[in-house]
């Protein structure tokens, strides 16, 4: 097993001492979307930064303040040096080809790349993810994670309109083999019960974000309440994993395959450092990765950076360093 | 009887193949057969249903896998086809589950134009193919269980077969290096591998390499090549029908862009085709709620201009209507449909072998349905002067007119005489609010009360404001509306199976914790002919009216359907509560003139769509009826799923005109709602994409 840095972008990043990282990122309406990019480009790491303005699909209800926050997000952007001129607006539902172009224009430009998870939903990342990381330009690869103060107000949905129950886009994984579900819960509560509901004979190993912050804490037992709502209780096998330590959460992924290896199947409906050890595994092993896509955010869907402190918000994990995977199983 | 128990908990029995034996033992056979007579004849068919109706249950009867089960059940259940109709070999596709629909995420890195022409080609081929392997692996697990088919299948041929097929000239040389089965299938599955590992973006290159490119086959072709060799050969009898499964039709619908929208319409239309070709070699099978089969654009064949046509291209089997009768027709196999599959729930659950069971246990299990003086059975009978007044309202601020104190005795006495009294009560106030007709100025209660009572003599008139009578007494004295008993739960299912089993789930789950703390000798056997208790009933219909709102976000576009519905609910109640006069008694559903809601206006098209899919999402029902006055034409009314009206206290039961309401009410409702109708209103999307310089992007196309 290799060692797998991860700890604050600032600690991660001085374990090499390069200064030419690609950044690729979304610019969104939450305060904490900029977080890692600002805190590489005061430190003068950055050549390039990819930035995507993800726009999810027009709502009466939240579109008019989601554009506004947007505004002032830009201004901040340029604010801190940002090219505004560069930003690709792409929609939330853009098609696989489009969201591979997103990490091929980082690789073109440089061979270490820093990829941002924190606001890019998960049918982005987790392609971009698969071809950063199988991509042989890319040399060095970084993810980084910033946590919110909070979410949005317990009263108010943080998305709207989900999608039906799908393999995210390139994640099909061998529909033909039967596999064992690993499911990660905090987010999107009503889809995974529903799924869960709706095919009972299937048992799910259930990853419980804990330690976790406290923004987070309530909503995630109340999504495993929910969860084993109207089930048998040993249909759902739960393990605790750190929300933001993706080592652990890929270690315990690995550990379920158990050995020989059962194929595996993920919904990842929890912390997205979790999600990320899911995408890594499944690239590796064809995993198919089920996920419920809403198809609109709250315009607040998070506030603010935990502790209003840049270096104690951001997270920041090697995935592959000279060329090397660190999650390579 | 078992106290832990509750055979309704999984309300879906989906397509998987771990559920085959369950299958078996839960399916109505019976009540169902007027369903399934059609899908086994020749012609091409369509199950069209709201969600939850059994449209994919009866799909699967043809899977060979299904049949099996049957045979290896030991509970003597017989495979629930005609034996003359039970010849037949099926292949089948799920749209979802297959991925197929997942070709719009790909490019062929030149133009739009070039992936609106060419990948509906890709899709035709990957569909054909994935078809065919499915047929294949029916005819393998056909002819390995002679003892089940009898002489369906007959494998000894195969080889010959294979050279028959591999030869045919619609693949375009793709098989032609078959000798043996295996190598058959080994050829067909690399072609779907390929199709796969596109889709999932796995391939460096965006065109497909040439053999691929050279010999796409087209839609349903080889497919009817393999049905006509499979016969030819011998393999299957000349008179064997090949039936093609085509479920989730709906599915083809789903896109957020318009270069999305563009391709999946193609791929629908290159469907359409295949349905269009009429091939008497081949029938296929198709499964779609309405709004997936209802749109006339989505009817349009490929190469065509042409639609596709009921009863020329295909036979539609509209499951809702003429099945289950959601509509105002009486109903026609629901009630015997939900007492079958009550019973086999029951028989399979615990374990009772039918015939041991009582007939009709659901009946006693939930009794009777309550009178609407029974419904009034939580109030008060010894009510004070003003407690009447107010559950009469009258002195409400709203009230026209005062009520002399002779009608104010009238009424308090004909209140306190019991139940039957306060409903008579209720019903003489309303009528002592109308004038009798619409050219009388003066109102009924500016004379003295009449000695005969004609709010009781008229049938008509008193039946249909009964349930708004009820409704308002309730309300009135703090109470709820409720509903129990067999009838008023198969009047709540709405003519949907899930629905039916979802209340039951509901109130078994009440009935079970309220005997988990009885001691052992005193609990109910409601497998020997007890009835669950009124109240337990009451809440646990309450309980799963709430949770069906509260599960609409859990299907794409629910929250603002949920929203929609939530506005209309409350909005329908207060008109109810506020009617006085009970003028409106048929106010549970709302209506609006045909010619505008169908006119082609693009903010009333996308407000259709809305209702629609709402309607095909099983929120309402949709119906389109006769005005009050001729002049007005005909008009379109919309009711809710009765299981919502619990939650918003509002009689089920349609009874008279619903509320009469103009469009921009209904656009009104909608803003109120928060509806978005228009999901591409932000345009600044997509096109940004494609007319950026993106360096990463060209390299990604080159």
């Amino acid at each position: 097993m290799s060692y797998r840095p991860w700890g604050p972008l600032n600690w991660i990043i001085s374990l090499d001492g390069m200064k030419e990282w690609q950044f690729i990122g979304v610019i969104g309406t939450e305060e904490r979307s900029l977080c890692a990019w600002k805190l590489l480009q005061e430190g003068g790491l950055l050549q390039k930064a990819c930035f995507t303005e993800i726009q999810d699909a027009y709502s009466e209800k939240y579109s008019g303040q989601s554009d506004l926050a947007m505004i002032s997000r830009r201004s901040e952007f340029e604010s801190a040096g940002g090219n505004v001129a560069e930003i690709v607006i792409m929609p939330l539902m853009a098609e696989l080809y489009k969201l591979q172009g997103i990490s091929a224009r980082a690789t073109s430009a440089g061979k270490s790349i820093v990829l941002d998870i924190t606001c890019f939903p998960k049918r982005f990342f987790f392609p971009i993810l698969q071809s950063l990381v199988g991509d042989p330009r890319v040399e060095n690869l970084i993810l980084t994670y910033t946590s919110p103060e909070g979410y949005a107000p317990e009263g108010e949905s943080l998305y709207e309109d989900i999608e039906p129950w799908r393999t995210l886009p390139g994640f099909q994984g061998d529909i033909a083999v039967k596999a064992t579900w690993i499911v990660s819960v905090g987010f999107l509560v009503e889809s995974l019960h529903g799924y869960a509901n709706d095919n009972q004979h299937e048992g799910m190993k259930v990853l419980i974000p804990f330690p976790a912050p406290l923004a987070a804490l309530r909503r995630t037992w109340k999504a495993v309440v929910e969860l084993e709502k109207d089930s048998e209780l040993k249909r759902f096998e739960k393990f605790r994993v750190d929300a933001l330590d993706m080592s652990a959460a890929f270690d315990r992924i690995v550990s379920l395959a158990g050995k020989p290896e059962k194929p595996l199947a993920f919904a990842p409906f929890g912390p997205k450092p979790t999600a990320a050890a899911m995408c890594l595994y499944s690239i590796q092993k064809n995993a198919s990765v089920h996920y419920a896509q809403p198809t609109v955010y709250h315009p607040a869907y998070s506030r603010g950076i935990r502790n209003s402190s840049p270096e104690e918000a951001v997270t920041a994990y090697w995935v592959k360093h000279s060329s090397k995977s660190l999650y390579a199983i | 009887m078992n106290t832990n128990i509750n055979p309704f908990q999984q309300l879906y029995f989906s397509d998987d193949t771990q559920t085959e034996d369950t299958f078996v033992a839960l399916f109505s056979d019976k009540v169902l057969q007027t369903a399934i007579h059609p899908v086994f004849q020749g012609g091409n068919v369509v199950l069209c249903g709201t969600q939850g109706c059994g449209k994919t249950m009866i799909l699967n009867l043809l899977r060979p896998e299904i049949r099996l089960a049957y045979s290896k059940c030991d509970r003597r259940s017989e495979f629930p086809v005609p034996k003359e109709m039970r010849c037949f070999v099926s292949a089948g596709i799920n749209l979802t589950r297959s991925g197929i629909t997942d070709l719009v995420q790909v490019t062929l890195g030149k133009d739009e134009d070039t992936d609106a022409r060419e990948l509906p080609r890709y899709f035709a081929d990957f569909f054909n193919y994935l078809v065919v392997d499915d047929l294949l692996n029916s005819v393998k697990l056909i002819g390995a269980h002679p003892q089940v088919f009898d002489s369906l299948v007959d494998l000894s041929n195969i080889k010959s077969f294979v050279s028959c097929i591999a030869e045919q000239d619609c693949w375009f040389g793709s098989l032609a290096s078959a000798t043996t089965l295996p190598e058959l299938q080994q050829l067909i599955s690399s072609r779907i591998q390929f199709y796969r590992g596109w889709v999932n973006g796995n391939h460096t290159h965006t065109e497909p390499p040439r053999e691929i490119r050279t010999q796409k086959s087209g839609i349903g072709e080889p497919i009817a090549r393999m049905a006509e060799c499979l016969r030819k050969q011998g393999v299957v009898r000349e008179d064997v029908p090949v039936l093609i499964r085509v479920d989730q039709i709906e599915e083809m619908h789903r896109a957020f862009t318009d270069r999305q929208r563009r391709l999946l319409l193609e791929f629908r239309r290159t469907i359409n085709r295949a349905f269009a070709r009429r091939d008497a070699r081949i029938h296929y099978r198709g499964g779609a709620r309405p709004y997936g089969w209802n749109n006339p654009e989505f009817l349009t064949i490929a190469g065509s201009a042409a639609r596709l046509e009921n009863r020329r291209d295909y036979l539609l089997i509209d499951m809702d209507e003429e099945l289950f009768a959601r509509r105002e027709t009486p109903n026609s196999i629901f009630e015997p449909f939900a007492l079958d599959a009550f019973q086999k729930r029951i028989g399979y659950f615990f374990k009772v072998e039918e015939g041991q069971l009582r007939p009709t246990l659901a009946k006693s299990v939930f009794g009777k349905h309550p009178s609407p003086t029974e419904r009034l059975g939580a109030l008060s009978e010894d009510p004070s002067d003003a407690q009447i007044d107010k559950a009469l309202a009258l002195d409400v601020a709203a009230d026209t007119l005062e009520w002399s104190q002779g009608w104010r005795i009238f009424l308090r006495n004909l209140y306190r005489t019991g139940h039957a009294g306060m409903l008579d009560a209720a019903l003489a106030t309303a009528w002592g609010r109308q004038t009798g007709g619409a050219n009388k100025k003066r109102e009924h209660r500016e004379s003295p009360p009449p000695d005969e009572a004609p709010w009781r003599d008229r049938k008509w008139w008193r039946k249909e404001r009964t349930d708004l009578a009820v409704l308002q007494l309730m309300v009135r004295n703090q109470q709820r509306f409720i509903w129990w008993g067999y009838k008023d739960i198969c009047s709540l299912s709405g003519g949907n199976i899930t629905v039916f089993l979802h209340i039951c789930h509901r109130i078994w789950d009440g009935f079970l914790k309220s005997e988990s703390t009885k001691p052992e000798n005193e609990r109910t056997d409601l497998l020997k002919g007890a009835t669950i208790d009124r109240n337990i009933q009451a809440a646990g219909v309450l309980f799963a009216s709430n949770e069906w709102f509260k599960k609409l976000p859990e299907e794409p576009g629910g929250h603002s359907r949920q929203s929609f519905v939530e506005q209309l609910g409350v909005r329908l109640n207060e008109d109810m509560m506020r009617d006085l006069r009970m003028a409106y008694p048929g106010g549970n559903g709302i209506s609006v003139p045909s010619a505008k809601y169908l006119s082609e206006d693009d903010d009333v098209s996308a407000l259709r769509n809305f209702i629609r899919e709402s309607v095909g999402f099983g929120v309402f029902v949709e119906i389109e009826h006769s005005s009050k006055s001729r002049s007005q034409g005909r008009r379109t009314k919309f009711y809710f799923n009765p299981i919502l009206c619990p939650r918003f206290q509002i009689p089920e039961a349609r009874t008279k005109e619903p509320y009469y309401w103009t469009l921009s009410e209904l656009f009104a409702l909608a803003k109120k709602a928060n509806v978005t109708l228009v999901r591409s209103r932000r345009d600044r999307t997509d096109s940004h994409f494609s007319e950026a310089v993106l360096p990463g992007v060209e390299e990604f196309f080159e």
